[in-house]
């Protein structure tokens, strides 16, 4: 279980986030919900280790992280996918999926690891030995997903994978990413600013505002009983 | 008490005195110093302020020596006409190097001056008929050989320290009170953010040009002083060794910092002196010395032993009273901005589709939308910085599309930033006051000199920033370094140096994110005063609650396409906004 | 026409050298960010050094390595001192690295006047004598060249293996175009750097045995020059482009050895660095094709 205890994040003087507690089970799909500037991004960077923690813990199947640098809590099975479809521009479809693969625990082989990416997403096998930066924004979020996916983590945290995406291949997305968290018991965290359509993914939500908690619960609840709240996080 | 710079001044006296007395070659030196300031100067003013590294200074401070050499040598010029000839030479090749170098930044940026100052030392060396070659240029009129003449008076190696000393201090005191203008702050401006410098008005090729001829000028009365000094010049004086000795020296001082510069300048000069007494280790002395520098004074000499520059002349608004200066608003006919069909395709990626809408005078107008919707697009294309695929942006009856960021600003299209972009190493004051530039009109000249109307014009300008500060809540800020405040306070001042401007039509890129309560509500009044001008403002925000306090209609963008437009409460009615914002990803929502 | 083939001979030999130099070179500015003005000192040193190791008499090969061994724990000690400070601070604009990689260079032009004395000294035959030749489709080949260019060619190419081809080399690539996602594919950022700073200097190590391999002599101001000429090629190639480097410094020796052979010798520098500036001011991504490790 990946456990945040109170955590606040500063950037100078700017508190990005401020207080936050939350758990990530496995098998589960958690969403981190808010609107733009929520402190969604600041979170999940925070548990991967690329900005410090000013104050609080994060524990990661009761290992605290707080001394670890970012490739450490990477090889310890955490996945983070950032903001904006990052890749490895330059580099081919494989060599992205080779790099990912190379510090890895290397748990099956790199030929089963790519079988298992191109299975999930075939495009990506007709393509692999285009540059990333020729991908199609969806494509490339595909991409970015088997990188993380083929290291095997237990933990994967999602930043805003739907932005800038046709909502067809938004679809196709989260319902990949729902099967991974039920299949292979990855615990997942989705940082999503379309609430209603995390929801539809996520078995548990947190509801962030301008960097602070604002309530949680099941996805039914958040979704169902409570639509106004939801909206007011936004609107 | 005196002020620092009387007490700069009396130093500079105090070391002209001292070292009148000195031997002959402690003259040489202390002249040779006074020579490498200048040169640090001429470095600092590209390198630290308009932020463009520099490798080729050498051919600058070469290109003035040979020229004052030859011309008091064999042309019999006399030395201030040869000194005004060498800084005149060196600047047009400044100049023109500015148009090359314009095109290329950082490492490329560093390759193409290290080429220039390469090629000037192969000319150096191969142009025998004109600088002798590797056997060098002898038998220029010099101090320490008496042949030297100014105005019919011989001049001996005391009286030249004494000129060249002059010359420093005039140069930086020229210097200081052209970085505390407007010009000096475009500089900075190009450097930290070009975005930055072209929503004030800010040309950024036009402002490095000038840094460049200034800087090349600088570096060549630099040389015209070494040329008589030594006497004798050979092209090896001149090579990449000596630029990059200049560079080090204005680093080692502190990029930015004036009085770093005289103490790099020292330091650099000294210090191989003083290390002879490790005789045969006094090079290795030198390099290790160097070498972990930064790792025992991580902030230079300047950071050290220098207050940090500062970049307006506040002193202004006590010494003279203001005479208002107003820009008139033409109040034309039709609306105040008008956006045609305009359509913004990057690679593949259509950001805007066919958007329209339009602004009058004296309006607020929201622009919302989920992340990705296009709403900084399309305050890129109208602020300039992007040229749209398609469509027109008609403001004041002209069409706009296309036009230069800075070009827009001068009309009178003012932005703000999604991120702020500000100079954090400036005060708040001085931020707001960079807002002013397009309305500045008193010249190079004025600005150097301090003349009295440039004093006025730089008085009027604060006193509008003080209002502006009084109104965001930040007139006890207004002395602190923007760096080391809130970020709440950032995005105030940012907003504060659009709305100084005197615009006609400002846009503002989520000003509200990341501010507290308190700080909202001083965003909300400077919002309102300016719209009480008569000027049209558009919004770009999340932040509902704000924005009903402000605003008076809103526009809705969901994957470049207008979705809405009316006013708060429809929008939060309309299924089509609810949709995009939560994503309900239902058949009919899905548009592919 | 023989002598215009064998300009252009000598050309790509030297030119291949100053390639290996500006692999080098820009092996640690892609992922550092700082250019090493003590590339060209440390090019210099690893000669002399050998030449004093044979000296005393150590055979060839371990002369050689404990040189290039001397190069790469030099480079550790510029990454701790000119790298580090600026990379934990993020204060790249302060440019403290200028003045510490140039003082490295300095301190160990000062060691090598100190210690080795400030003339030049015989560089000996390693590979071949200056007098073997081979005469090849009727051209007269210097041999030392000829392993020279083989020897510059084989390592230039062996880099590209690395980087394509090794877990390390495409950790280098990664932690060149983007540190932040590297660490987060578990990619040990720090140790990547100092992998690419110790390839570094053994690049410049060879490169300082060869080039004083074929001028015979080295003395301690020798690496300068041979520096900026690396930089050019780089520039001319693109940076990061390792066929490009190559591309560059033959393009920029080839030139050279014609103006030197044709015009005049004193005026090959200059044409190398007006083709330097032309090429920046109309192609500033470099000649051959996109910078491929720098931009997306």
């Amino acid at each position: 279980m990946l456990e945040v205890r109170n955590l606040v994040v500063r950037y100078g003087a700017i508190e990005a986030v401020r207080d936050v507690s939350l758990s990530v089970r496995p098998g589960m799909v958690t969403a981190v919900l808010g609107a733009n500037s929520a402190g969604k991004s600041s979170l999940l960077k925070a548990i991967s280790g690329l900005v410090p923690a000013a104050s609080g813990s994060i524990r990661m199947d009761g290992e605290d992280l707080a001394t670890l640098p970012p490739h450490r809590r990477a090889r310890a099975g955490l996945a983070h996918v950032l903001e904006g479809r990052r890749l490895f521009h330059p580099l081919s479809v494989e060599e992205n999926l080779r790099v990912a693969w190379d510090f890895s625990g290397k748990v099956r082989s790199f030929v089963a690891a790519l079988t298992m990416a191109f299975d999930a997403f075939p495009v990506l096998g007709e393509r692999r030995h285009s540059p990333a930066r020729t991908l199609s924004g969806g494509q490339q979020q595909m991409l970015i997903l088997s990188c993380s996916l083929i290291r095997g983590p237990r933990y994967l945290l999602l930043d805003e994978p739907s932005l800038g995406l046709a909502p067809i291949v938004v679809q196709q997305i989260f319902g990949f990413i729902g099967a991974v968290a039920r299949e292979q018991g990855t615990a997942v965290l989705l940082s999503e600013q379309m609430a209603s359509l995390a929801l539809k993914v996520a078995d548990y939500g947190y509801l962030l505002r301008r960097g602070q908690w604002v309530r949680e619960g099941t996805a039914a609840e958040l979704a169902g009983s409570d639509a106004s709240e939801l909206s007011a996080a936004y609107l | 008490m005196l002020s620092r710079p009387w007490l700069a001044l009396l130093a500079a006296l105090a070391f002209g005195v001292a070292m009148s007395f000195g031997s002959g070659s402690a003259l040489q030196v202390a002249t040779f110093f006074l020579i490498n300031v200048l040169l640090a100067h001429s470095v600092n003013l590209l390198t630290g302020y308009a932020g463009q590294i520099s490798l080729g200074h050498a051919g600058f401070f070469g290109v003035g020596a040979y020229a004052c050499a030859l011309l008091t040598r064999d042309y019999g010029l006399p030395l201030p006409l040869a000194l005004a000839a060498a800084m005149a030479l060196a600047s047009v090749v400044g100049y023109l190097l500015s148009f090359p170098a314009g095109r290329v930044k950082e490492f490329y940026l560093a390759m193409m001056t290290l080429g220039f100052g390469m090629i000037f030392y192969e000319v150096a060396k191969e142009w025998t008929a004109l600088t002798g070659g590797m056997m060098g240029l002898s038998g220029v009129p010099s101090p320490s050989l008496r042949t030297l003449a100014v105005f019919g008076m011989a001049v001996g190696p005391v009286a030249y320290l004494w000129i060249v000393l002059a010359i420093v201090v005039v140069v930086t005191v020229l210097l200081h009170n052209l970085i505390r203008s407007h010009f000096g702050r475009a500089y900075c401006a190009v450097h930290v953010s070009e975005l930055a410098a072209g929503s004030v008005g800010i040309s950024e090729a036009a402002t490095k040009r000038s840094a460049y001829t200034l800087s090349a000028a600088l570096a060549g009365l630099a040389g015209g002083c070494y040329a008589p000094l030594v006497a004798y010049l050979g092209p090896d004086s001149f090579a990449l060794s000596r630029s990059v000795e200049a560079l080090a020296m204005t680093i080692i001082g502190g990029l930015g910092s004036l009085p770093g510069q005289v103490l790099g300048a020292a330091l650099l000069t000294y210090l191989p002196e003083r290390l002879q007494i490790f005789a045969e280790y006094q090079f290795m002395a030198y390099g290790a010395i160097l070498a972990v520098f930064f790792l025992v004074l991580p902030k230079g000499l300047a950071g050290m032993f220098a207050a940090p520059p500062r970049f307006a002349k506040t002193h202004a608004v006590v010494s003279l009273e203001p005479t208002p200066i107003r820009v008139p608003h033409s109040s034309g006919e039709g609306p105040l901005l008008r956006v045609e069909n305009i359509t913004m395709n990057f690679a593949g990626l259509r950001a805007l589709d066919e958007v329209s809408l339009q602004l009058e005078r004296g309006r607020v107008l929201a622009l919302v939308g989920p992340n990705g919707s296009g709403k900084s697009t399309l305050i890129n294309v109208i602020s300039g910085v992007y040229r749209p695929s398609a469509g027109r942006v008609v403001f004041k009856g002209e069409d706009i599309a296309g036009r230069k960021a800075h070009e827009v600003s001068r009309r009178g299209i003012i932005r703000t930033f999604q991120d702020p972009r500000n100079i954090l190493h400036f005060t708040v004051r001085e931020n707001v006051l960079l807002g002013a530039h397009r309305l500045y009109r008193h010249g190079f000249l004025g600005a150097v000199c301090n003349s009295r109307a440039a004093l006025r014009e730089e008085a009027v300008f604060l006193r509008r920033v003080d209002e502006m500060l009084d109104l965001g809540g930040l007139a006890e800020l207004g002395d602190r370094v923007l760096g080391e405040l809130p970020y709440g306070t950032q995005r105030l001042a940012e907003v504060a140096r659009a709305a100084v401007s005197d615009p006609e039509l400002i846009l503002l890129d989520e000003p509200a994110a990341g501010l507290s309560d308190a700080e909202l509500e001083k965003l909300a009044a400077m919002i309102r005063r300016l719209r009480e001008r008569d000027l049209g403002i558009v919004l770009v925000e999340h932040h509902m609650d704000f924005l009903n306090d402000v605003v008076d209609g809103v526009v809705v963008l969901d994957s470049g396409k207008l979705i809405y437009r009316g006013d708060m409460d429809g929008m939060r009615r309309d299924p089509e906004v609810t949709a995009a914002y939560l994503g309900v990803a239902d058949e009919e929502s899905v548009r592919a | 026409m023989d002598f215009a083939l064998q300009l252009i001979f000598a050309g790509i030999s030297v030119g291949a050298v100053y390639a290996l130099i500006a692999v080098g070179l820009s092996l640690t500015f892609l992922v550092s960010r700082v250019i090493n003005f003590g590339q060209g000192s440390l090019l210099m040193l690893t000669a002399m050094v050998m030449v004093a190791l044979l000296g005393r008499g150590s055979a060839m090969l371990s002369a050689a390595l404990g040189a290039l061994g001397l190069a790469a724990i030099l480079m550790v000690v510029v990454e701790w001192v000119a790298v580090r400070p600026v990379a934990a601070g993020q204060r790249t604009d302060t440019m403290g690295w200028v003045v510490s990689t140039l003082g490295i260079g300095i301190l160990l032009q000062g060691f090598a006047a100190k210690f080795f004395g400030s003339q030049a000294v015989a560089f000996p035959s390693i590979l071949f004598s200056s007098n073997d030749f081979v005469s090849l489709f009727g051209v007269r080949l210097s041999l030392q060249y000829l392993a020279v260019l083989a020897l510059a060619v084989a390592l230039v190419l062996l880099l590209e293996l690395i980087l394509r081809r090794t877990q390390w080399g495409r950790a280098v690539r990664a932690v060149a175009h983007d540190p932040e996602l590297a660490s987060l594919m578990a990619i040990p950022v720090r140790r990547t750097m100092l992998v690419c700073f110790v390839l570094s200097g053994l690049l410049a190590g060879v490169a300082g045995l060869l080039v004083a391999q074929i001028a015979g002599t080295v003395d301690p101001g020798f690496g300068f020059n041979l520096m900026v000429l690396g930089f050019v090629a780089a520039v001319v190639g693109g940076m990061g482009n390792t066929f490009g480097a190559l591309a560059g410094g033959i393009t920029l020796g080839v030139l050279e050895k014609l103006v030197g052979g044709y015009v005049s010798t004193a005026a090959e520098h200059g044409i190398a660095f007006a083709v330097l500036m032309a090429i920046l001011a109309v192609r500033p991504q470099g000649l051959f094709g996109r910078s491929e490790l720098l931009k997306a």
